[in-house]
């Protein structure tokens, strides 16, 4: 889909790069100029101090160009000095998204439900979830959780946990303490090394075909 | 109105009779009316902790099947006058010759003439544990130093937890305070954070608890023994005084103890 929509004069759209402001260039230039006045003073400063591209679809003639441009830099807005992120670039599917589907992205499925259990799990509990469960509290030794999605324990991770239990390898298991006595993910087990000590930070362990489970610290930054 | 707290660990052999005979006598001795239930139906161990083996005539399944009346099974501890009674359980059944009704009734009974009704609870979660818990209020979950005792009392606390006995408190039992300082025993620390309930005391390996136990005289009552001194002010705090947990070193070194002696410092 466009971001251009022919009921859009002007549409704003914030970049890693900094502002990029479409603009419909079949639309007349006054209009657009209005429409860039109102959206900018709409935003109350916001703008202010940010980079910006003016981008025209079909391209805008210079007058038109120069008048927006003045209005920008009214707004205290500050032109960007290399062309931000072309528009056949954001239309096109995320690279991201992309390259890390060949690196085996999980897909959540739309209505893949996420279960909230505020309680810890004790020696001898069982459950079994359908999709993702977070759990606000201990998964203490001799408990089980099981689920077909992710888990995460937002505590102690002491028992054994199953993430993708009906074969999704691509289940991950966070804990905030993970120093389960099993691990498995799909078909893959795995048990803490002998005399391993407690590490103070949240973990994460994914499963590979190749490799089996991989536990690494926690980055928040890194998508999975 | 008296309470009803059941004594109880999933494990055996973490203390829990020892546990029961002492806070019982603990509270006799601090005046309190008390009555201990032994529900370990075909494994009675609580007459021979309390030196009352030789003077039972009826038991618990007697009173419950009313081959007596509840009085009569009763017996005194002639240490404290008209203060201590054992309800013993009977030697020849099985679990299953009591109901968790009856021991509801037999509860309910039991607290209108006592301060404190305290029921020792057979080892595993099966009828005898269901028993135990069916009329308690309160209930006390003892463990050792173990792994295998602390995921059993984890397990326990879920299950009191499931039965609606609302916040157990933990007694750790037989804690050797040297080990735990070499890093070779679990620490106080590392079983309250796994069970996350209230530490009601610590008890520490005490080799006097043997000679009692065989002498029929709780340590409760050895004003020397260590573990004598942690029940009783497991005791106290029983009943509903602030007591703190004692000091389980043993080597002091003289700055400490001067420290003390003056005031300041733990």
């Amino acid at each position: 889909m466009s971001p251009q929509t022919v009921q859009q004069l002007v549409n704003i759209k914030g970049t890693p790069n900094g502002l990029l402001i479409y603009c419909n260039g079949q639309a007349d230039p006054k209009a657009l100029e209005i429409d860039l006045q109102t959206k900018l003073e709409a935003g109350k400063g916001f703008f202010k101090g940010a980079k910006y591209s003016i981008y025209g679809k079909p391209p805008l003639d210079p007058s038109t160009l120069d008048k927006l441009h003045t209005i920008c830099t009214e707004h205290g807005l500050t032109p960007a000095e290399a062309e931000i992120t072309p528009p056949q670039q954001a239309v096109k599917p995320r690279p991201k998204v992309k390259t890390s589907k060949t690196t085996g992205r999980r897909q959540h499925s739309e209505n893949e439900q996420t279960h909230l259990l505020q309680r810890s799990l004790r020696s001898g509990t069982k459950e079994t979830y359908e999709g993702n469960v977070v759990i606000l509290g201990d998964v203490n030794p001799g408990a089980e959780i099981r689920a077909t999605g992710d888990i995460l324990v937002m505590g102690a991770l002491r028992g054994v946990a199953h993430a993708g239990c009906n074969g999704n390898i691509n289940a991950v298991i966070v804990a905030y303490k993970l120093h389960p006595s099993q691990l498995r993910i799909a078909n893959k087990i795995a048990r803490s090394p002998e005399g391993l000590a407690e590490r103070p930070y949240p973990e994460l362990a994914y499963a590979t075909e190749e490799d089996g489970i991989i536990i690494e610290k926690y980055n928040p930054n890194k998508r999975r | 109105m008296g309470e009803v707290i059941v004594v109880t660990s999933g494990k055996g052999g973490v203390g829990k009779t020892t546990t029961t005979a002492n806070i019982g006598t603990g509270l006799a001795a601090l005046g309190k009316k008390v009555v201990l239930v032994d529900t370990d139906i075909g494994l009675r161990n609580l007459d021979v902790v309390l030196g009352l083996e030789n003077r039972i005539v009826y038991d618990i399944v007697d009173v419950t099947e009313g081959n007596c009346r509840l009085k009569q099974a009763l017996i005194k501890d002639k240490r404290f006058d008209d203060r201590l009674f054992l309800l013993p359980a009977a030697q020849t059944k099985d679990k299953t010759a009591i109901s968790e009704q009856q021991m509801k009734d037999l509860c309910a009974t039991l607290k209108q003439d006592f301060d404190f009704v305290i029921i020792d609870c057979p080892a595993g979660i099966e009828q005898g544990f269901k028993n135990a818990i069916a009329g308690a209020e309160k209930s006390l979950v003892v463990t050792t130093p173990e792994v295998a005792a602390v995921r059993d009392a984890d397990r326990i606390i879920g299950l009191l937890e499931a039965a609606e006995l609302p916040e157990p408190q933990l007694i750790i039992n037989r804690i050797r305070p040297a080990m735990v300082k070499q890093g070779d025993m679990m620490d106080i620390d590392d079983m309250i954070d796994i069970l996350a309930v209230n530490l009601l005391g610590v008890v520490p390996e005490d080799e006097k608890i043997v000679v009692s136990t065989n002498k029929g005289e709780p340590a409760v009552l050895d004003q020397e023994s260590r573990a004598g001194e942690a029940y009783r002010n497991i005791s106290r705090r029983l009943t509903g005084e602030e007591v703190p947990l004692m000091n389980l070193e043993v080597n002091e070194n003289l700055v400490s103890r001067l420290k003390k002696l003056f005031g300041f410092g733990k």
